[in-house]
Formats: C-alpha cells, structure tokens, sequence
C-alpha cells in the first residue's frame, strides 16, 4: 500500500471514524500520527469497543508503520490487536520483523489468538497479509462478535 | 483393535466434557444477558432486526450498510451484525469529527514489542516496550 502524506491523513481519519460510528470511544490523542528523525511514520489508533459499564472492555489498537518511498509513503509494518476483556480472548494480526519471520517461517506476516488471554497454544499463527486497516478492524469486530461461547483459535494454524 | 471410544486413549475427555461445555454455555450466557439495571450493551442485530425496529426494509437497511451509512460488521460473505452501540450513534446522528494528533519522535516504537521472535538470535526473548 502506497499513500501520499494526504492520503495517509485521510485514511488515518477515516479508520477511526469508523470506529468511532461502531460504537467504540477512541483513547485521548487517537488517532495520532507520529513522525520519526528518519522520516518514517507511524499511525496509531486505540480504542475501547462498547461493552457493560460494570466489567472492563474489549480494546482495539491499530499501529501501521510506513517508510518514505520517494514522494509517497508505503506500509511497510502493522499491529492490529483485539484484547477483548470481557469475552477474555485476544486475537492479533501482526507484520514486523519481516527478515527474521522470512528465515524462520517464509513468512512475511504472522497472527496471534489467545483464548483465554495469556493462554497460548502457538507463539505465531499462519496468517493472509490484511489488504489495509479497514480489513484487518472488521476482522477484529467480526471475531468481537462471535458469541463467548464459541471458540476462535480452533482454526488457526501454528507455524512454529 | 479398535477400543470403544470411551477407553480409546487417543479420545480427550469423553461425556463429561460435553456436559461441562454445556454448563460452560449457559454461564457464559447469563453473564451475556441484561444483569440487574446494568444492561450489557455489548449486543448485536441483525439486518432483519435494525429494519423491525426502524420500521424500513430489510433492503434499504442493506443498502445503508453498503454504502458505509449504517456502520456494520461483516461476519462472512453475506452475514452482516450491527452492534447496539452503532445503531445508537447512527440514530443520533452527526458526531463530532474525529481529529488527527501529529507528533514528533526520535525513533518508532517496535511493533514487535513484548513479543517473542523466532530465530536463533532472540528466541523467546521478548522485544522491550
């Protein structure tokens, strides 16, 4: 994915406000765009999804990091975390480390699930490239809407 | 030789499981369900539902979720849930516009952090946050 800084802008407003219209309440500052002495940038974005008042909530956290590509920018890492409290599972779809995950696994992305939280039955799952944020937060809702009682790791498949 | 499954090894956990599921199913759905005056507002309708309640089509409820409208979560190709919270605010209406945060850093935080990475090199050895 290859966005000028305008559209980095955009799409980074956009991702939130969709959260925002699901019902979620965005952290304080989010969404925030932090620029490095290298150039790079990273957008965050966190939240807490709707949930009882009376028991902590289920947390979204959307990180990309993206390089300088001449005069645009491209992705070139992501953290898209579901830490759902209430349901006590986590689900993660990661892209970082590519030289080290492309030796171990040829493998450029990896996931995470872990249900109950801190139960873990691989450190990383196999996992598809998510297209942008926008796939990767409704696969996130999509696993937050599953009914507690149905479990969500079961297919996931080990590569370590 | 092939052993009833309930002394086959090779099977976990035989019929008390399936009792101990679904006891597990009926307590993870009552603290699912409304508690007291505390509703639970982790809900979600479906299409159909949204449509009864806002007294529309199931159609034009289909087609405010595609066209981004009526925010909705597609679950598979063609199942979609609309979380309570969601159909509040779209009845609402307009919301504050949500603002962009820029900062400056030296250096990105690892996305990687807390994580254990395979390799030789930094095996199980958790990247520092």
């Amino acid at each position: 994915m290859r966005f000028s800084g305008e559209r980095l802008d955009r799409y980074g407003l956009a991702l939130a406000t969709r959260l925002d219209a699901i019902g979620a309440d965005l952290d304080a500052g989010s969404p925030a765009l932090a620029e490095a002495d290298d150039g790079r940038i990273s957008l965050a974005i966190s939240a807490s999804l709707p949930g009882s008042p009376s028991s902590a909530r289920a947390r979204i956290e959307l990180v990309e990091h993206w390089a300088v590509d001449g005069s645009a920018y491209q992705l070139i890492g992501y953290r898209y975390e579901l830490i759902d409290h209430e349901n006590d599972r986590r689900r993660a779809f990661h892209r970082h480390d590519d030289a080290l995950f492309i030796r171990a696994f040829d493998v450029v992305v990896h996931e995470h699930c872990e249900e109950p939280i801190g139960v873990v039955r691989c450190a990383h799952g196999a996992g598809l490239p998510k297209r942008d944020g926008f796939e990767a937060l409704n696969d996130l809702l999509s696993a937050w809407s599953t009914p507690p009682a149905a479990a969500i790791c079961a297919g996931l498949p080990c590569l370590d | 030789m092939l052993q009833p499954a309930s002394m086959d090894p090779r099977v976990r956990r035989p019929a008390r499981t399936v009792l101990d599921q679904s006891v597990l199913v009926v307590i993870l759905t009552m603290t699912s369900s409304p508690v007291g005056d505390t509703p639970v507002s982790h809900r979600f309708y479906t299409p159909t539902e949204v449509a009864e309640m806002l007294k529309i089509s199931s159609t034009t409820v289909m087609k405010l979720i595609h066209d981004g409208s009526l925010p909705a979560i597609r679950v598979s190709e063609r199942i979609y849930r609309i979380p309570e919270a969601a159909l509040e605010r779209f009845q609402a209406g307009e919301r504050p516009p949500v603002r962009l945060t820029r900062t400056r850093v030296r250096a990105l935080e690892p996305l990687a952090a807390g994580e254990s990475l395979p390799g030789p090199d930094r095996a199980s050895e958790p990247v520092g946050r």
